[in-house]
């Protein structure tokens, strides 16, 4: 029988597509999730008594954000991540046509799927909740801007908002797939997220987390962010495919 | 043509040895039967060839290859058993689906053919099923993908005889319509033997034995008769197995007896008798520290 | 069919299978025979173990093979096998006759003297 010589792109691509189907719950999981967040939020946009100025002007002011659900999404990313490198999830990689290298790149292209889904998701649940308030109460300052009142802020917030998402996917599954190199780096990685709990309360400052944070927040230059962000999330799929590359399957 | 070669092949799993000095050639679009006791290295020797698990030591090549981590190997080997596992999400149907868009010689029509007659609902979920569907779920699968080399490991546990009986049926038709290299492992090679062409019979991670099954069962003959003359009979011969019921004594002993000297044992009231390949594996693979009887002497 | 005992193999009995269709003459001279894979469907075995048989017949000259065509069997296979059969079953009667002889303690002189003599007999009732 004539043997097949697959191309890398093609086996990645076979991956990819079997990949987002098997892994449908997780992204219908986020609309619910989202879902719930919204209605919540909304559900507390309640009018708080008014205020009065000298005029005898009544003042009601009602703050909405969608910092929640970004940070929601955020804990979904980083769940979901993790949850790519697991053994069911190789194992069901290796059912088909792969190896180690397509199998990662194939999930690479989920998260990055995840990501955009993900972070559009979330900033355009903020545009629902300023139609709902601007129907709702009819006059509303708009602290945030639109796509149509200041579309390069707008998109730079989507840009934002999906690299953010990326970065918490590519984290938990480069975490993720040290524990399925070796299960000890569990504690490893704990040992680290308290050293990193204590850092924040203990020191004033300039802790260690404080200056990870102001790497990618405290970034000025809209280009210069992007790029942190994009080295950060290549050299850590780098590294799970470099510690995984030698990785037994299906034991 | 060689498909697969082992040369000294070794696995270590922590300080267990699974397969010590392995060396195998398996010929081009022949159907081996890979047999051997349980916890003998089979599957070991399967999931290395497939890529999934790297040796420990030696060389392995797969239509020239080595088969860790290659994706030329991936694509022109399946290896099914009764562990494949499949998104928790996707139906019998998106399955086959799948198959279709990975295997470039899947044949939908004969995998449709198959699923309906074995009685699957293609709506159904592949982890619900029961062992003996999942394995013939699975075994389909390897049927229809057509591989190049295909590796079915304990294909027919947990199914019943009327699917075993069909399913190395459907099998050795497909071989006939396309020829291919396929290797089965199983402990009933009892059910197999007519269908396959060689046989790799591993014990203690070595080969022991690899031929055809025509050799392997023409590699012994039954001796029947009275002890004392079984042993002047047998003399500078290699005695494989003995077993003494009622009167009789049986030997299985090597067969390079002439046909003038297998006259000479019939006139002295030895019963000589073909052994069935069945027969012959068990009493090549018999522990050396005796059979079950002797745990109760 | 085949016997499927497992004991005698089964190239030998596809042979044999084969050699009893010549005899019945369900496969006549000249006539084309199955295939190895044909014989593989047939009877469920796999077609190097069916080629095998085959084998078996053409190095007896039982059959022929026509390069592309397939294998046929020989003009005179009937009588072939026939005369082997002939052979075959004298030879095991007379095995039979002397492990009886023997058993009585029968000699060689006394065995012949009485086939003779069962013979004469029969002859004689001829006439």
């Amino acid at each position: 029988m004539y043997l097949h010589e697959p191309k890398l792109f093609d086996v990645v691509k076979r991956q990819f597509i079997y990949k987002m189907s098997a892994n449908a719950t997780p992204f219908t999981m986020l609309v619910i999730l989202q879902i719930i967040s919204l209605v919540l939020l909304s559900g507390s946009m309640g009018s708080p008594d008014p205020f009065y100025d000298h005029n005898n002007i009544a003042y009601t002011i009602n703050a909405f954000s969608n910092d929640g659900i970004l940070g929601l999404t955020w804990f979904w990313a980083a769940v979901f991540g993790f949850l790519l490198t697991s053994l069911a999830q190789r194992d069901e990689a290796f059912s088909f046509v792969t190896n180690r290298l397509s199998h990662h790149l194939a999930n690479f292209f989920v998260m990055l799927s995840a990501a955009l889904f993900g972070g559009l998701s979330a900033v355009l649940s903020g545009s629902i909740i300023k139609l709902y308030a601007f129907l709702r109460y009819g006059e509303v300052i708009m602290e945030t801007t639109g796509l149509l009142t200041a579309p390069m802020d707008f998109i730079l917030r989507l840009v934002t908002a999906v690299l953010y998402t990326l970065l918490f996917l590519v984290i938990a599954y480069t975490i993720g797939t040290f524990i399925q190199v070796n299960r000890f780096f569990i504690f490893l990685f704990g040992a680290l997220w308290m050293l990193l709990i204590r850092s924040i309360s203990s020191s004033h400052g300039e802790s260690f987390t404080g200056k990870i944070f102001h790497f990618f927040a405290g970034e000025t230059s809209t280009s210069l962010f992007i790029l942190k962000m994009i080295m950060t999330v290549v050299v850590l799929c780098t590294i799970s495919i470099t510690i995984s590359n030698r990785l037994e399957v299906r034991k | 043509m060689t498909a697969v070669e082992l040369m000294n092949v070794t696995k270590k799993y922590h300080k267990h040895l699974a397969l010590n000095g392995l060396d195998v050639n398996i010929k081009k679009d022949v159907m081996t039967g890979v047999i051997g006791r349980n916890g003998v290295g089979k599957t070991t020797m399967m999931k290395m060839i497939a890529g999934f698990v790297q040796e420990t030591s030696g060389t392995i090549r797969v239509f020239g290859e080595s088969p860790f981590n290659n994706l030329t190997v991936s694509a022109n080997v399946l290896f099914v058993d009764d562990a494949m596992q499949f998104a928790q999400t996707m139906s019998l149907h998106d399955i086959l689906k799948e198959c279709k868009r990975f295997y470039p010689n899947w044949d939908h029509a004969l995998a449709d053919r198959l699923v309906q007659y074995f009685g699957f609902h293609l709506d159904a979920r592949h982890r619900y099923l029961s062992k003996g569907k999942k394995n013939t779920f699975n075994a389909i699968i390897g049927i229809a993908a057509r591989c190049a080399l295909t590796l079915f490991d304990e294909p027919i546990t947990g199914m019943d005889a009327g699917v075993r009986k069909d399913f190395y049926r459907a099998l050795l038709k497909d071989y006939i319509a396309h020829p291919r290299t396929i290797l089965l492992s199983s402990h009933h090679f009892e059910e197999m033997e007519d269908l396959l062409e060689d046989v790799l019979i591993i014990q203690n991670g070595k080969a022991h034995f690899h031929g055809s099954v025509t050799e392997l069962q023409e590699m012994l003959i039954s001796l029947k008769g009275n002890g004392e003359i079984l042993a002047s009979a047998a003399a500078g011969k290699t005695v494989v197995y003995q077993q003494k019921s009622g009167p009789y004594t049986e030997w299985l002993v090597e067969n390079t007896f002439t046909a003038a000297e297998l006259d000479r044992l019939k006139s002295k009231r030895v019963i000589a008798t073909p052994v069935s390949a069945n027969s012959a594996y068990l009493a090549l693979t018999e522990q050396r520290t005796g059979g079950i009887d002797d745990v109760f002497a | 069919m085949l016997e499927m005992d497992g004991s005698k193999p089964i190239y030998v009995q596809i042979a044999e299978w084969l050699e009893k269709e010549i005899i019945d003459e369900t496969l006549k001279s000249d006539e084309k025979v199955y295939s190895q894979y044909q014989l593989a469907d047939l009877f469920n075995i796999n077609p190097a173990t069916a080629g095998k048989g085959l084998t078996l017949l053409i190095d007896a000259e039982i059959i022929y093979k026509r390069r592309g065509l397939g294998t046929f069997v020989a003009s005179d296979a009937r009588e072939k096998l026939l005369a082997k059969r002939k052979v075959h079953t004298l030879h095991r009667l007379i095995e039979e006759l002397l492990d009886e002889a023997e058993l009585l303690g029968i000699d060689e002189q006394h065995l012949l003297s009485k086939i003779r003599a069962t013979r004469n007999k029969r002859e004689g009732d001829l006439r």
